[in-house]
């Protein structure tokens, strides 16, 4: 018979093993799926939007973790929308090697 | 005769049975013929159908090898984001110099230019800190250090920014968007905008901003509350400073809409209150605090020092379409009076007011030669003008027409050598023109 006294670290195990659980499921949930027409869309965002203000840049200009910053800036200063910023990273990342 | 009759009519029989003899044996061959010719047609089709055939697997081949290199693409992209840290950052920014020849009042010189550095720190796809500093030599030799923006901006939403801290002005196009030298396509800014002018540059407070499709289309907004402009030596300051000098704050904005891809309209705003004696300026017999006693003193609390409005309205249109870039923007600002002007005893202080508008265009020659040296010049055009009314002295000083037409010669997407021809048409009568020769070479990283 269980007592009242370990039934509380069975359940702070299992509280804690559930969060765990939750945390690796949220994980997966974030983690974005390969779309392959992410990078056509994102390859046109980019000719439609960065030449509004300035010549293009060349996508071997920066590294993965470069454009995911500099992707970040353009799109609070052009006031690009969220979806569509990434569409234009995902394919500056793949182009630049 | 009857013999001959006989004759006749077995020559006619024998006529008539090889007639009726020959005509299977030519209905044969024709229907043969025919028959043949329906087999090279049947045969040429069957051709074309295996040609047909093998067209269309091969591009079934190129389609399903494309499909794997975007997927592959695809893949990596995904593979890159897991590659990024959570604290990323990135170090961008531009840097100039030049020569000015002019034959008006200033000399000849070189202009040691900006250096404008900019960091961005990126924690996931929620919080951007960025911040930019311009770093120039003065005429005297000092070394002018500024912090041109320094913002915490939080990514809410697809569709939504919050900024917070020292930002840009999102008034008009040119200040946010175009100042950087390398993205300039002259050596400065139009007349009345840029430093000195009548287009904000920058505020300290909030923002929120994003873009939102609207079917195909895009609609973009920037609004920001922030400390707002003061009074200064050359009317208005439009800087963002640190501290509020009254507890008006400043609310400024611009929306714009793509009605076509290429093309994009905005219309921008600044509503605001400036303290009327931050006209004050201390000599160098009394300082900033013995000012400022005296005027609190005069008026009793420095919150209670009167206010005058300050209201500024704009628009402006880009069209950006294969070698043409064509902008224009107009700016329009107020600042309200003091005082009764027909009360003969009170102090009055007349209303000022500001436009300032100019229009370029661009045109990139690639395409245009099969000379490398031709694809990569750019002429360029602008035409501006920038009035105040209201002091005389201002007038004197700022009122001008300016042409300026150039060329530059794009090295790579983001190195420019400019070279351009200035006309300064000073409206004051006893202001003489000012024609300049500029250079400037700006690479922006």
């Amino acid at each position: 018979m269980t007592r009242k006294r370990d039934f509380i670290p069975l359940m702070f195990v299992a509280a804690t093993v559930a969060l765990l659980g939750l945390g690796a499921a949220l994980a997966q949930a974030d983690k974005p799926k390969a779309d392959p027409m992410q990078f056509a869309r994102g390859a046109k965002a980019w000719a439609k939007n960065c030449a509004r203000c300035h010549n293009m840049r060349s996508a071997q200009d920066n590294s993965d973790e470069e454009w995911q910053v500099d992707i970040a800036h353009m799109r609070v200063r052009a006031n690009i929308p969220g979806d569509v910023a990434r569409d234009i990273r995902a394919f500056l990342q793949a182009s630049n090697n | 005769m009857r013999a001959i009759s006989y004759w006749g009519v077995a020559t006619s029989m024998a006529c008539a049975v090889s007639a009726l003899g020959l005509t299977p044996t030519y209905a044969q061959s024709t229907e043969q013929a025919q028959i043949l010719e329906r087999l090279d047609t049947l045969q040429a089709e069957l051709d074309a159908l295996k040609k047909q055939l093998a067209e269309t697997k091969t591009q079934a081949d190129q389609s399903k090898k494309l499909a794997e290199k975007a997927d592959n693409r695809a893949q990596k992209a995904v593979l890159a984001a897991d590659q990024v840290r959570p604290n990323a950052w990135h170090m961008a920014g531009y840097a100039d110099v030049g020569i000015e020849f002019s034959d008006g009042e200033n000399s000849d010189t070189f202009t040691s230019g900006k250096f404008n550095p900019a960091f961005h720190f990126l924690y996931k796809d929620l919080v951007l800190f960025e911040s930019e500093f311009q770093v120039t030599t003065m005429d005297g030799g000092e070394t002018d250090l500024e912090l041109e923006y320094s913002q915490l901006d939080f990514l809410l939403h697809d569709n939504a920014v919050l900024v917070a801290g020292k930002f840009l002005s999102p008034v008009g196009q040119f200040q946010e968007r175009l100042h950087p030298s390398w993205i300039n396509r002259l050596t400065n800014a139009p007349v009345g905008f840029g430093h000195g002018g009548i287009q904000p540059l920058s505020d300290v407070g909030l923002m929120l901003r994003g873009g939102i499709p609207v079917g195909e289309r895009l609609f973009t907004y920037s609004v920001a509350v922030g400390n707002g402009p003061r009074l200064g030596h050359d009317g208005v300051e439009l800087e963002g400073f640190g501290r509020d000098d009254n507890s008006n704050k400043a609310i400024s904005g611009r929306a714009a809409f793509f009605p076509i891809d290429n093309l994009e309209i905005g219309g921008s705003f600044l509503f605001a209150k400036v303290t009327a004696e931050g006209e004050e300026e201390p000599d160098d017999d009394h300082d900033d605090d013995e000012v400022l006693a005296s005027v609190v003193a005069d008026s009793g609390d420095l919150q209670d020092l009167p206010l005058r409005d300050y209201d500024l309205w704009g628009f402006d249109a880009a069209f950006t379409k294969g070698n043409w870039d064509i902008r224009a923007e107009y700016l329009n600002a107020n600042l309200k009076g003091l005082g009764d002007p027909d009360d003969d005893h009170g102090d009055v202080i007349e209303p000022l007011s500001w436009e300032a508008w100019y229009a370029q265009v661009a045109y990139r020659m690639s395409g245009v030669s099969d000379s490398s040296f031709f694809q990569k010049l750019e002429p360029v055009v602008r035409y501006g003008r920038f009035t105040v009314e209201g002091d005389h002295d201002l007038e004197d000083e700022l009122n001008e027409k300016r042409f300026n037409i150039g060329l530059n010669y794009w090295v790579s997407p983001s190195v420019v050598v400019k070279s351009a021809i200035e006309f300064r048409n000073y409206m004051a009568s006893e202001r003489e023109d000012d024609t300049r020769l500029q250079l400037q070479l700006s690479y922006g990283f």
